[in-house]
Order: structure tokens, then C-alpha cells, then sequence
């Protein structure tokens, strides 16, 4: 359980982000105190070193001017100034003979290179090593040199002091360094926090809304961009489902009212048919009837799924290139016996052919939606007129009929599911045929618009993206 | 003709059985998919009925293990399943065609007789009789009792797809989609309106009607009343 929730821990992105802060802060301050160091440990090192050179150069001089009584002179007056544990002097011949020198016995078997000494082309040059003097825990710097043409020089001091004093400094570090990562891990976890909270609270928010308050949003403080941006798009897709899920509902609202009364229908015919003493005639026309009713029924949820999945935009598009113009000619066709029935006149001025992009199928049934809406409320001997307008990147199909209208209280809810006017009410049809209309116009990137005076006809234009 | 038919609803196999022998199949009935799919292996069937939602086996799961095995079966899937993405994939998967539930009977005798015609490889004759009519659906002739009859080029498809089914009621959405081939509302009356307008043309003036209407079906070309 506890193990478990610390492997958990370590999935968290607070948790990642600490230890990337922590990581790269203690990482740089390492690099930056490491640098420091080494420059401390040079410089140090370098003066140590000039100490050295002139001390030999003394010695040179000594010697150049006075020769070797002088130079050993120099030698005991130097090893009485310095403890001769710090520093030896040491001047021998070519041949490793030692002409003079301080007390050697502290400093163990710290030999000459002699071999680089003659090696060198320029003898003036000096070589620097340092060594490990045998039986002490630090380190000595020495010097060799050409001091005359006979003698070498070589001079030792121990780094003692130096080694301390960077010892001083690498403790002082590792002490920082510990700090350091201690509190960029701190600082790098309040970080992390700080800038996750907001998240939290999103997440917060969304527990709240699946344990059902649909109303919550998160709120938008002010705080950090990409976490604004984040609760924006989190609260759009929350607004955006929340119309969805009222729009379901209300079509649920819809559905069991307008399923429920061709149930009826079918529940009572039955039923009378059965009670009452009938024909092999009268069983039929129940048959019948109930065929009929079942394709209704089958035709409004079949509808209504095309709307919902057109508006929720599943079941992408199926994209073709058409004439619009053989599409409207062939609806006009289709259309014409149920025209004639009723002497209605359909114009259709069409020109040679219009390409259009897009579903054809719901093309289709826009067209013939709007198509047969206009035969249907349009009185005998009257005309429906179907244009095809081309401006500026739109297509518009306009239907115009001489028929009832729409009254001006109906005409902005005639779009609506269901929604049928007084008029229209006694006409055969599911009340889906705009709906649909409008659902598959919209999906095609498109628009419906309706116009009407109310006795006199209607117009219904669709615009669609050339 | 043996048929098997793959299906849990009971009262829906019932019908669908009973109207298969009636016009003259042998139909083997399975109520899930395991009893189906051995069925389907193990006997020489000439069509299989499938419905997708089966308990054990479901019906996609048999047609791609029939396919599978080199079993080419034509096969009808029934389903209540309707969108676009369940068609394709029910045809993707091996199946010839696909009938969404709600469906009129005599639409699936009509997809069942078309798939054993085109699994027979019969080529289907140019001209079609009917008592004494006769339809040529090459020269596009359409002749009753010696006489031609004019019909314009919708009327003439409605009365090639009533003759080439002749004996058969065909519903007004086989006829939308076969005859017109234009989406539109199922309950517009469009049908009514050429039927009635071709019965002017085929039936006026003869005593014998080939043009039927069977009430909620839909339309039937025959001699008998």
C-alpha cells in the first residue's frame, strides 16, 4: 500500500519536475564551484611557483658573481630563515654529486630529473613537478633548474599550507553543494506545486462535474497562460457538452412524446380489431396499418440519428465533386408526378452544369426536403421556383413557393425538432424534414434561412461554400 | 435452395423462416453464434442470414472465420445497427450485403434471391413477359398487347425493377433506392404519384391489372388479382 503510493509519487509530474529542477541546479552550481576551485588551486599554485623561480634565481646570481662558497653560504643562511621541514635547497653537479644543501632528512628520496634537465635545449628553462614526499601526508613542489654550467639547483617546498587552504575551500563547497541541492530540490518542488495547482484545480473540477454538478466550471485566475488556456479549452469542451447533453435531452423529451403517439395508434387499432367481431378484411387493414406506422416510426429515429450525427459531426463526409445542377434536375424529376397531382408548376432555370463539392446524399436531401415541404403547402394550380445562385464563394439554392406561409410567431421555430404549426399539423410528415435540413446544411459548412408571408408563399434559401 | 439463418430473436428468426419456406428455401435455424458458425463449417449452404449481435459467437467473428477458411457463402448481415461505420465494416468483413432491422420481408427475399442469382452467374435475360407485357430493358420497349407503350426514362426504371421482380411486392424504399437512386424522406409520396401515373399508362383500359398495391408493403407486378 505504501510502496504502492510511492511508486505512484514518482509518476507525478510534480514529483519529475523536482527532481529536473533539483538536477540541473545542483549540476550547474557543481560546474560553477568546480571552476572556481580549479582557479583557486592555479592561482595558489602560481605562486607558489614564482616563490620558486626566485629563489633559483637568487641562487644563479650567487653563483654567476661569487661562485659555490657563496651559493652554499646562501644555502645555510636560507635553512636557518625556513623551517627545514618547508623547504629545501639542494645544488649538486651534472653528474648527481651534491655540492651543497639544506637538511635533506625530512624530505626523503626526491631525485632531480637530471635526464630532462640536459635534455633541454634552452637551459634556462625550469621544471616544475610535484611530488609526494615519502612519510608525509602533503604534497612538495619542486623546482629543477641550470644554475651554472656545471651545477643544478633544485628547490622544494612543501605545499602544506596551500593544500590546507584549498582543503578549507573544497569542505566549504561540499557544505554549499549539499545546500544547494537540498534547497533547489525544495524550491524546485514549490515550483512545481505552484505551477500544478491550478492544474489540480482542474481536476478538482472535473471530479466535481463526473459526481454529478454538470454547472461547475473551473474558474480562470490569472495566474499562468498555459494553464488559462488549459481551463479555457477544458471549460468550451464542458460548454460544448453541455449543449450537447440538453439538446439529447430535449430530443429525448420529444422522442417519447412524438414515438409515444404512433404507439398508440398502433396499440388501439390492434386492440379494437381484436375485441370486436371482424373480418379476414378487417385483420389485414390492422396489418396494414400496422406496417405503416412502424415505417414511421422506423424513419423518425432514423432521422433523428442523422441529425444528431450530423450535428455531433460523426461519420465524417463523404466528399465528392457533382453538378448541382443535374442533382436539382433530377429532384424536379422525381418530384413531378406529385406536382402534377395538384397543377403545381416547378420551375427550374438551369444553366449548363454548377460543380460542387461535398456529400451528395445530403445534398439530395436538403434539396428534396425543401422540394417537398414546397409542393406540399403550396395550393393547387400554384409554383414552386427553384434557383441556383453563384456569388462571390457561395452557392445558394434558393426554393420559393406560392403557398401558405408561415406565420411570423411559427417562422423562427420551424427549424426546431418536432416543431409543427397549426397548419402544418394536419399534413402527413414526422416534423424532422427542416431539422434534418438545416443538420446537413450546417455540416456542409453551409446555412438555411426561411422567409415567409403568411398566405402568400415561402422562400428558403441554402447557402453553401463554392 | 438451403439457407441458414443466424439469429437469437426468436420472433424474428420465426418470421424470417416461415416466409423463406414459404417461397420455397429450406431454411436451418441457429440461435447463437457457436451453433451458427459450426453450421456454417460444416454444411453446404448456398446463403447464410446473420445477424451481428449473437450470444457466444458474434456475427462478424463467424463471417471472417468463414472467410477465413475459403467458405464464399454469399452472406446477408442483419443488424439493428445502422450507422454508416457498421455497414462498412459488416462489408468489409465478408459479408455481400447488409439489412438494417426494422426491415420489410420482402426486401430481404429481394436481396436474398439477387445475391443466389449473382452467386449462380446466371446473366439476366433482355427481355421480361409478363402476360401481355412485355419489357425490353435494352431497346428500353415497353409493349402491352401488341401495343408500345411511351414511358418517360423514371417510369420506364420503375417498370424494369416491378417486372424484374415480378410476383414480388417490393417496398417503396427498395424502389427509392433501386429505381431512383436519390436519398430522400421514406415518407414522401413520391412513389404513390409515378405508380399512379405509370398505372395509367400499363393498366388503363385492360380488365386484367398488372399493377398491385398490397397495403403497408408496397407494390407487386402480377397476372392474378
Amino acid at each position: 500500500m505504501f510502496l504502492e503510493k510511492i511508486l505512484k509519487f514518482r509518476k507525478t509530474l510534480s514529483f519529475r519536475l523536482t527532481i529536473w529542477y533539483a538536477g540541473i541546479f545542483t549540476l550547474s552550481s557543481f560546474l560553477a564551484f568546480s571552476v572556481f576551485y580549479f582557479r583557486i588551486h592555479s592561482i595558489t599554485m602560481a605562486s607558489v611557483d614564482e616563490e620558486l623561480i626566485e629563489e633559483i634565481e637568487e641562487l644563479s646570481v650567487a653563483l654567476s658573481e661569487d661562485g659555490i662558497a657563496l651559493v652554499k653560504a646562501e644555502i645555510a643562511e636560507e635553512a636557518e630563515e625556513e623551517d627545514e621541514n618547508d623547504l629545501f635547497i639542494r645544488v649538486m653537479s651534472r653528474t648527481g654529486k651534491v655540492l651543497a644543501s639544506t637538511n635533506m632528512s625530512s624530505w626523503g628520496n626526491i631525485d632531480v630529473s637530471r635526464d630532462r634537465l640536459e635534455n633541454q635545449e634552452d637551459q634556462t628553462d625550469f621544471i616544475f613537478q610535484t611530488l609526494p614526499v615519502p612519510g608525509r601526508d602533503h604534497k612538495a613542489r619542486v623546482i629543477s633548474a641550470s644554475i651554472g654550467p656545471k651545477e643544478i639547483a633544485q628547490i622544494g617546498m612543501t605545499l602544506e599550507d596551500e593544500e590546507e587552504y584549498l582543503m578549507i575551500f573544497r569542505s566549504l563547497f561540499y557544505l554549499l553543494f549539499l545546500l544547494m541541492a537540498f534547497f533547489s530540490g525544495l524550491v524546485g518542488w514549490f515550483i512545481a506545486r505552484q505551477g500544478l495547482r491550478d492544474v489540480e484545480e482542474v481536476t478538482k473540477t472535473a471530479t466535481e462535474i463526473s459526481s454529478g454538478s454538470p454547472d461547475k466550471r473551473v474558474k480562470i485566475k490569472n495566474r499562468y497562460e498555459e494553464v488559462m488556456r488549459l481551463a479555457n479549452a477544458f471549460n468550451m469542451m464542458l460548454d460544448r457538452i453541455q449543449t450537447i447533453h440538453q439538446a439529447m435531452k430535449e430530443i429525448n423529451d420529444n422522442i417519447a412524446h412524438d414515438l409515444r403517439s404512433p404507439l398508440a395508434r398502433i396499440r388501439g387499432i390492434a386492440e379494437m380489431t381484436l375485441i370486436r367481431k371482424n373480418s379476414v378484411e378487417d385483420f389485414k387493414k390492422m396489418a396494414a396499418s400496422t406496417i405503416e406506422e412502424c415505417d414511421t416510426l422506423t424513419d423518425m429515429i432514423n432521422t433523428m440519428l442523422e441529425i444528431t450525427e450530423a450535428e455531433a459531426g460523426v461519420n465524417g463526409q463523404k466528399v465528392e465533386e457533382f453538378d448541382l445542377v443535374k442533382l436539382i434536375s433530377d429532384a424536379c424529376e422525381i418530384f413531378r408526378p406529385m406536382a402534377n397531382d395538384k397543377q403545381i408548376v416547378i420551375n427550374f432555370s438551369a444553366r449548363d452544369s454548377m460543380k460542387f463539392r461535398g456529400d451528395i446524399n445530403k445534398t439530395q436531401r436538403i434539396v428534396t426536403n425543401l422540394l417537398e415541404n414546397a409542393i406540399k403547402y403550396t395550393m393547387d394550380r400554384g409554383t414552386v421556383t427553384i434557383s441556383l445562385l453563384k456569388y462571390d464563394g457561395k452557392i445558394d439554392i434558393v426554393v420559393e413557393d406560392t403557398g401558405i406561409g408561415i406565420s411570423k410567431d411559427d417562422l423562427p421555430r420551424i427549424f426546431e425538432r418536432f416543431y409543427r404549426s397549426e397548419k402544418s399539423r394536419s399534413k402527413s410528415g414526422i416534423g424532422l424534414g427542416l431539422s434534418l435540413a438545416k443538420a446537413f446544411a450546417i455540416s456542409l459548412g453551409g446555412a438555411i434561412t426561411a422567409k415567409s408571408t403568411l398566405g402568400k408563399g415561402s422562400t428558403f434559401a441554402v447557402s453553401l461554400p463554392s | 435452395m438451403r439457407l441458414l439463418l443466424v439469429e437469437d430473436d426468436l420472433k424474428i428468426a420465426l418470421f424470417v423462416k416461415s416466409g423463406l419456406e414459404e417461397s420455397g428455401f429450406a431454411v436451418d435455424h441457429a440461435t447463437d453464434g457457436q451453433d451458427g458458425l459450426h453450421l456454417a463449417l460444416t454444411e453446404p449452404y448456398d446463403l447464410d442470414i446473420i445477424d451481428i449481435m449473437l450470444p457466444k459467437i458474434d456475427g462478424l467473428t463467424i463471417i471472417s472465420e468463414l472467410r477465413r477458411k475459403q467458405i464464399n457463402t454469399p452472406i446477408i448481415i442483419l443488424s439493428a445497427k445502422k450507422s454508416v461505420d457498421d455497414r462498412v465494416k459488416g462489408l468489409k468483413t465478408g459479408s455481400d450485403d447488409y439489412l438494417v432491422k426494422p426491415f420489410a420481408f420482402s426486401e430481404l427475399l429481394a436481396r436474398v434471391q439477387a445475391l443466389l442469382r449473382r452467386a449462380s452467374g446466371a446473366s439476366s435475360p433482355s427481355n421480361f413477359t409478363l402476360g401481355d407485357l412485355t419489357v425490353n430493358v435494352h431497346t428500353h420497349k415497353v409493349v402491352r398487347a401488341g401495343e408500345e407503350i411511351e414511358l418517360q426514362p423514371l417510369e420506364f426504371s420503375l417498370i424494369e425493377y416491378l417486372i424484374r421482380n415480378a410476383g414480388q411486392v417490393v417496398s417503396k424504399t427498395m424502389i427509392m433506392e433501386h429505381v431512383w437512386d436519390y436519398n430522400f424522406s421514406p415518407q414522401t409520396n413520391v412513389v404513390e404519384s409515378r405508380i399512379c401515373y405509370l398505372r395509367e399508362k400499363i393498366d388503363k383500359g385492360f380488365d386484367k391489372k398488372l399493377i398491385h398495391t398490397v397495403r403497408g408493403v408496397g407494390y407487386v407486378l402480377r397476372e392474378d388479382s
